[in-house]
């Protein structure tokens, strides 16, 4: 049976492209650009006025449409853009660069013309956040965070109370592939996952596929969070800047040579320590702080009409210290954690129907202590450091022969080098070298895909992806078949279905829902295995064109094997402590098992207009199964969350003023709570005959089966509201005024047990993290 | 040197972060189970006599009795497959106990407890005696290295001894604890054991190759003999010796460790070994 639908589907492939090969046909392609700045606009969509027949702008602003000889009327529209209409005598092939104006003021008569439809996409489980409603939603401390507006999307949650890691259907945060302009954040977080470490100022364009996932994309089993940083103004120098509460922001931007060339820098730094360093004690000489930055940099050079070059880079680093000295001692420790990431990238067009996309990529994720003790005459230092560092070369290739294909097709290869901790120890009296030798790993992948409309009702995603990783004498291979169909039913109505299987050849070892910046990557070895996935989806999606909104309700069942988890009582400090670690198995405190999740997602969706925001919902059950944890059963993870409500509106109510809300809701976690002490003997036969028998007592706790208590729902609402304001020298200013929990719900971040003597029994007390804060912030554009 | 280290910094950092946390009573409605049995029983046919500890839980919520008393008043019961024999409680021990002549452990039955308590509270378990797999040991050589962390005198010494352990079963569990022998100080413990990393260690599936022992000492303290001591033991007793072996306790950071029980309508285990010795020489 599979082997008469794949011949069925190959001859129907080629009779498609012969059919199409017997007219003359011609293609119009080029690049669409932000007008005034040159920005190449990724998704914007591109259709012949009256028909189905069209095409969206790729990750690099590139579009080519292939048709038979007409005259036309191509019209180009992307959310927050003025419209396009372009009239082709179409005879020849014809380059057409387009650009788009700005405008976030759409009238009605905009708004019933405007197309951004999910139901005639042949694609689903694809969120993505027009940039100016992140902007809009109101913020903690008003640190406008990406991952913050993902986690309010159905299937996408947190780990914890202002948690920027992501848990995606059922999924743990290490099978999320973060791209950064295509190079890997292996650690996202700042701040132990209060803040991710994207600074939304800098950011084009955010992307998170959580299934139905096309060849292109691999690696990581639950999901694929592609963001793209702004090239750069390529008509004049501009920039914005903001202070808050937290940190303060400056971003700027410019042409190098205009309309060839331009850079943009962003950075940003916290400034807790600065400002709390006048309140610490005088009397003694310690000196202690925490701050986050990071820092965003890109070049572009546009060599030919045919060539492009970018250079982009992230730095981002957190830091505690402390420094203390006195007489004759002195002492300073030092811990941080930062990612370094950095993308060449080379732009070509083979021809007008082949585009070209090749990446260098550089990542590196580094966790480090550094620590220096003088006393007397004797120095003491420690050094320890962990991490990963990739190598990776990629290349895609787009090819658009006709209008009912858009192929693409491609390979990376990466090298992971893994150092699981590494110390150097000098002292006075010795000098310890206790680095473990780093673990070097290569992970290759080829992939081929068709975007295809069989007919203007049915499209198919159909593609193969290979993968490959070698780690040391072990070698794992992996065949992925991805495939999506969509089917119009009427209009604007569609039914949807994807199958895909994915592999992970790497593990975090995580502590569930801290986000800490021990967790440490490791690659799959001979004894754990690689993770594998597969994935089935079905949805249906409406658009209401006039009202300018879009429904989708999807229904997922994902598996996933070979999931690894701590053994009961391991922690990370038996990973990280360099004593124990001269030699590092990693395996010895992890056990592997797997788990499946299943779910409905709903979305109601308004992009754009006055008032523009989101309703989601989703129902979920998720449970895992190791032999090593719950004797053996199956048992809910943490994560698991069965009702999670996310509401989000953002109301224009004048060119000056936007009122934003946010509100959630979430079944609470589940958590392993003692039911009961008792006294656990252990037997230890002793004495060189072992006839000497002694039981030793201990007290223990029994919890029940992992996981069986539920943590009290979690809610919140937040409000925000912003004051524009066009200042006389052309630029503009907002007031940011946002309050974060608005009614102080005090909602659950970890439990404690405690004994109360009035009563004389135990408490179970909850605490929580973030009671109602308001926060205020000021932009400034130039 | 050891106290400057990445996670105290962590933990500093997350307390800084939850002082700023708030508390309150929780609302949630918290587990509410009565008092359980527990027991403990480890039999074996090389034991001088059968002994079982019998205590209650005590629950952690909606509860003002805190301490976990021994059932003295106990019916204690072990069924061998032809005869129910009666543990009598010791008080000075605080146990129950029968002599060897009384109840004979053999390899490769099966044995029942029924308990029986004053509440009227009942619980029952069983094991099966693990039957000795053939085992020899054979002395390889021995090495000392100087440790970076102890004074110049000591060394660490690494004795090499090679162990044979053949056994038809497909999965088996052993402990293995290991003595030594020196000139002037009689029996000392050995500290740890490679690859099983530590002493006394149990692990599971079948096991030949060579095993490292290592010691701490002066010259004059070296080892003369190596003893060891090996328990086959059945898969209740390896899970819950390994579940307490892993026990951190309350810990924000570390997986709870759910001890493993046998018993039904109660807690803790009823299990069994059975226990070989050999020697070698340090040659």
């Amino acid at each position: 049976m599979k082997r008469i639908i794949i011949i069925g589907l190959v001859l129907l492939f080629v009779t498609s492209l012969y059919a199409q090969g017997q007219k003359k046909n011609y293609t119009i392609s080029g690049f669409v650009k932000e007008n005034g700045s040159g920005e190449l606009l990724i998704g914007v969509n591109i259709y012949i006025k009256g028909t189905q027949i069209g095409t969206v702008t790729n990750n690099y602003g590139f579009y080519s449409l292939t048709i038979p000889k007409q005259d036309l009327n191509l019209t180009y529209s992307y959310v927050g853009y003025m419209m396009q209409l372009k009239h082709i005598k179409l005879n020849n092939d014809t380059v057409l660069n387009v650009n788009l104006g700005a405008n976030l003021e759409l009238s009605e008569v905009e708004i019933k013309a405007y197309r951004d439809r999910i139901s005639d996409k042949a694609e689903m489980s694809v969120v993505k956040v027009p940039i100016q409603q992140m902007k809009e939603i109101p913020a903690l401390m008003g640190e406008r965070d990406v991952f913050k507006v993902l986690q309010l999307l159905p299937g996408i949650r947190s780990g914890s109370e202002a948690s920027a890691g992501l848990y995606v259907r059922g999924g743990g945060p290490d099978q999320n592939l973060i791209l950064l302009d295509d190079a890997t954040v292996y650690n996202a977080m700042h701040l132990f996952g209060f803040f991710s470490v994207f600074n939304g100022d800098a950011i084009k364009s955010v992307e998170l596929t959580k299934g139905g996932f096309p060849a292109e994309n691999g690696g990581r089993l639950s999901s694929v969070v592609d963001i793209r940083l702004k090239d750069g103004n390529k008509e004049k120098i501009g920039g914005e800047g903001s202070i808050g509460l937290l940190s303060s922001r400056l971003l700027l931007e410019g042409p190098i040579v205009k309309g060839k060339s331009s850079f943009i820098i962003s950075g940003r730094r916290t400034y807790i320590d600065v400002l709390a360093r006048p309140f610490m004690s005088k009397e003694t000489d310690e000196v202690t702080g925490y701050y986050f930055y990071d820092l965003n940099a890109k070049v572009n050079y546009e060599i030919s009409d045919r060539d492009k070059i970018y250079l982009s880079g992230y730095f981002g680093r957190d830091k505690f210290y402390s420094e203390s000295s006195s007489d004759k001692y002195s002492s300073s420790n030092d811990l941080y954690w930062e990612n370094i990431t950095g993308t060449l990238r080379w732009n070509h067009l083979f021809t007008n129907k082949l585009f070209s996309n090749t990446s260098l990529i550089f990542s590196n994720y580094n966790f480090a202590v550094n620590s220096e003790e003088i006393n007397g005459g004797d120095k003491f230092e420690l050094k320890y450091n962990s991490g990963i560092r990739d190598i990776s070369l990629k290349e895609d290739l787009h090819w658009m022969p006709r209008v009912n294909h858009y192929v693409k097709m491609g390979f990376q290869i990466t090298n992971h080098r893994f150092t699981p901790s590494a110390v150097v120890l000098t002292g006075s009296s010795f000098e310890t070298d206790y680095n473990v030798k780093t673990l070097n790993s290569f992970e290759t992948a080829a992939y081929i895909q068709d975007e295809w409309k069989i007919n203007a009702l049915t499209k198919v995603n159909i593609g193969l992806r290979f993968s490959n990783f070698n780690f040391e004498d072990t070698h794992y291979f992996g065949l992925e078949p991805r495939l999506l169909i969509s089917r119009m039913l009427s209009e604007s109505f569609s039914i949807k279905a994807s199958y895909t299987i994915m592999n992970q050849y790497i593990h975090l070892l995580t502590q569930s829902g801290i986000g800490l910046p021990t967790d440490l990557w490791v690659p799959a070895t001979d004894r754990v295995g690689p993770q594998k996935s597969q994935q089935v989806a079905i949805g249906v999606a409406k658009d209401f064109d006039k009202q300018a909104f879009s429904i989708s309700v999807e229904a997922y069942y994902k598996t996933m094997n070979n999931i690894i988890a701590y053994k009961e009582g391991s922690n990370f400090m038996m990973i990280d402590d360099p004593f124990s670690n001269k030699e590092f198995h990693y395996e010895d405190n992890v056990t592997s098992g797997k788990g499946y999740s299943t779910g409905v997602e709903f979305l109601l969706q308004r992009k754009f207009g006055r008032l523009s925001g989101w309703i989601g919902y989703t129902l979920s059950y998720t449970r895992h199964q190791f032999d090593e944890l719950n004797y053996g059963k199956e048992f809910f993870p943490r994560h698991d969350r069965r009702h999670d409500i996310s509401i989000v509106a953002i109301y224009k109510l004048s060119k000056r003023f936007t009122f934003s809300s946010t509100w959630v809701y979430g079944t609470g976690d589940a958590l392993t709570l003692g039911q009961s002490n008792y006294i656990a003997y252990s037997h230890n036969p002793t004495g060189p005959t072992g006839a000497q028998n002694n039981f030793y007592p201990r007290q223990v706790t029994y919890y029940g089966d992992k996981n069986s208590f539920r943590m009290e729902a979690y809610h919140r609402l937040d409000i925000g509201i912003q004051f524009h304001r066009k200042l006389k020298w052309g630029g503009e200013s907002i007031i940011d005024v946002s309050v974060y929990n608005v009614y102080n719900h005090k909602n659950p971040f970890y439990y404690d047990v405690r004994y109360d003597p009035k009563s004389q029994e135990n408490k179970l007390v909850q605490y929580s993290l973030i009671p109602v804060l308001p926060s205020v912030s000021y932009y400034l554009k130039f | 040197m050891k106290n400057i280290n990445t996670n105290s910094i962590i933990y500093s950092l997350l307390i800084s972060i939850s002082l700023i946390a708030c508390e309150k009573d929780s609302n949630v409605e918290v587990p509410n189970v009565k008092p359980e049995l527990v027991t403990a029983c480890f039999i074996s046919p090389t034991a001088d006599q059968t002994t079982l500890q019998l205590s209650w839980s005590a629950p952690i919520f909606h509860n003002t009795v805190h301490e976990q008393p021994i059932e003295e008043d106990a019916h204690v019961y072990i069924f061998d497959g032809a005869n129910k024999h009666q543990l009598l409680f010791n008080s000075i021990k605080e146990s129950y106990e029968i002599s060897k002549s009384q109840l004979q452990i053999v390899a490769g039955r099966k044995y029942t407890l029924t308990v029986e308590s004053s509440k009227s509270e009942t619980l029952t378990a069983e094991t099966i005696i693990p039957v000795k797999p053939k085992f020899s040991i054979a002395f390889q050589s021995y090495d000392s290295v100087h440790s970076p962390y102890d004074s110049p005198q000591r060394f660490d010494y690494r004795y090499f001894v090679k162990l044979n352990i053949s056994n038809e079963e497909d999965k088996a569990y052993y402990r293995i604890a290991a003595w030594g022998k020196s000139k002037y100080l009689g029996y000392k413990q050995i500290l740890s054991i490679t690859p099983t990393n530590g002493e006394n260690k149990i692990y599971h599936g079948d096991y030949s190759g060579t095993l490292i022992f290592v010691r701490s000492a002066e010259p004059e303290e070296r080892l003369t003999d190596i003893y060891i001591n090996l328990h086959k033991v059945d898969e209740t007793y390896y899970r819950y010796h390994n579940a307490l072996e892993n026990y951190q306790g309350s810990d924000l950071f570390s997986e709870p460790t759910l001890v493993y029980s046998n018993v039904e309508h109660g807690l803790g285990v009823f299990c069994s070994y059975n226990n070989l010795m050999d020697s070698v020489a340090v040659k």
